[in-house]
């Protein structure tokens, strides 16, 4: 269990009747920089809240480092650090009653590197959260949940609303930061090219449920996108499992699937193409082609 | 304990208004009472004016619920358990705190006029012609009394989400001081109310512990 400070097995959350969460088996090894991705409303921020114990969950359980989350004692919530979406912070206290009340709770605090990042931000300590700027809402945020060096660091959508130049500017802190030290993070967006600079680990969720998991290179070595030319009309009926999205235009079908083999050729092969050509994929085209509502079913079956 | 304390004090700086009531009634209180000791003159006429007595007790009974909705409201209106259960806290943490500021809220409202009392009737004092052995069971009944209306607060606080229901109660609290009235101070009321404390904190644990933050 201490190997994986996050485990979620058959997760499963109703929320006013409607399934948020379906079935969720999530494993995040130590060390481990898991990158979070789906379009908004898929359920990243409950399978965060529900870790966190913020969630009761319907069905399943979730554990973070090896604790129950839902009895998680102080002494574990200790050892995590976590950013809330929307950058949660009590927005009628002012920026020094806030740290202070962060420090006096804090079972490890470190104070020489709060320092050296409250510098870095120059937050104007006498200004109320709410009257902070987005950008500097996340910073100290950030500031906050890394000064008690967490084993396990969670940041949900920590760049929500933050422009450009703040983005960037958060994003190369929090790189450096994680850099810096070894530790497990996960980390959620639906920013491709946040997730892509960070992460080792990649999970898509669609629709509540977990499509993809797996290493990043792994699922741009597996995943593949064929344009593919027939003679006539292309087929309809392609018989070929762990098709993440298929789509037919006349002679061209554009077939995106996963663990492209030699026997999958040879049941193309079957249908007389006329070329088959290999398309370059990105992460973000990865992600679109399974976040498609239409695929959310084909891939069901045949996780990545 | 650094912790029960870190939060504790956050209870009484975020609702400093209701403690200050408190000490300021309890001052009033107090003052009254030694004034009453001071210029009795042995006459039957009547210890407390009745208008007054019920305006004190509207005010405690009205303020201690006050003190419990706004506590719990505050919560659920800024996230203020989500921001400190992402901390080294539990919510059982959270809510002892939460409930050891009530209970010093009503302590001190009730303390001086409770030992101003004491010594008023002591046994060395020529006074008002009171039965000394009354001022525990007194002191005991408005205690729990001023717990209950407090622990109705704090359930009224966290089941409804918006403010307009919630203030409904507050009627429904004046019913409590009428027990006192009816029953009297002695045990058969204590264990009335020590049951409805019980209900009503055990009620609002349940939830507080298993809801969404």
């Amino acid at each position: 269990m201490d190997d994986h400070p996050i485990v979620v097995e058959n997760l499963v959350k109703y929320y006013e009747g409607r399934c948020v969460l379906n079935g969720i088996d999530l494993e995040v090894p130590r060390g481990c920089i898991y990158g979070l991705l789906g379009r908004n409303g898929c359920g990243k921020t409950t399978l965060i809240r529900t870790l966190l114990g913020l969630e009761p969950p319907t069905r399943g359980r979730t554990m973070l480092l090896g604790a129950d989350s839902r009895r998680l004692s102080a002494r574990a919530r200790a050892r995590i650090g976590y950013v809330a979406e929307g950058h949660n912070l009590i927005q009628n206290y002012r920026v020094r009653r806030l740290i202070g009340l962060c420090r006096d709770l804090a079972l490890h605090w470190n104070e020489a590197f709060f320092s050296q990042l409250m510098e870095t931000f120059r937050l104007p300590m006498d200004r109320k959260i709410k009257e902070l700027s987005a950008g500097m809402r996340a910073e100290l945020n950030l500031a906050l949940a890394m000064a008690v060096d967490p084993e396990l660091l969670i940041l949900d959508d920590p760049t929500l609303g933050l422009d450009t130049v703040a983005r960037r500017q958060f994003l190369e802190l929090a790189i450096d930061l994680i850099q810096k030290q070894d530790r497990t993070i996960l980390f959620s967006s639906h920013i491709l090219g946040d997730v892509e600079r960070i992460a080792d680990r990649i999970g898509i969720m669609v629709a509540g449920k977990l499509i993809v998991d797996c290493e990043l290179e792994e699922l741009k070595r597996r995943v593949r996108k064929l344009q593919i030319l027939f003679p006539s009309e292309a087929p309809k009926d392609l018989y070929i499992t762990e098709i993440i999205h298929q789509r037919n235009a006349g002679r061209e079908m554009v077939l995106t699937v996963a663990d492209w083999n030699p026997q999958k050729q040879a049941i193309l092969e079957t249908f007389g193409p006329q070329s088959c050509t290999e398309l370059a994929m990105t992460l973000e085209d990865i992600f679109i082609e399974c976040t498609r509502p239409a695929t959310a079913a084909v891939v069901e079956g045949s996780e990545v | 304990m650094r912790t029960y304390w870190t939060l504790l004090k956050r209870e009484i700086i975020d609702h400093v208004a209701y403690f200050a009531a408190a000490l300021i009634l309890s001052g009033l209180l107090t003052a009254m009472l030694v004034s009453i000791a001071v210029s009795f003159d042995g006459s039957d006429r009547e210890l407390f004016g009745i208008a007054g007595g019920i305006a004190a007790t509207i005010a405690v009974v009205g303020g201690l619920c006050g003190l419990g909705v706004a506590q719990m409201y505050a919560d659920r209106v800024r996230n203020i358990s989500a921001f400190l259960t992402a901390l080294p806290v539990t919510r059982a943490q959270i809510f002892i705190a939460r409930i050891a500021a009530g209970v010093l809220a009503i302590l001190i409202l009730l303390l001086p006029p409770a030992v101003a009392a004491t010594m008023l009737l002591g046994p060395n004092v020529d006074g008002v012609p009171v039965y000394r052995g009354v001022v525990p069971d007194v002191f005991r009944g408005l205690f729990l009394m001023c717990l209950a209306c407090y622990s109705v607060g704090i359930y009224a606080g966290w089941h409804r989400r918006s403010l307009a229901p919630t203030l409904g109660v507050l009627p429904v609290v004046l019913l409590v001081p009428l027990l006192l009235v009816i029953k009297g101070f002695g045990p058969d009321s204590a264990a009335i109310l020590a049951i409805f404390i019980l209900a009503c904190l055990a009620g609002t644990w349940c939830r507080f512990a298993s809801s969404s933050l």
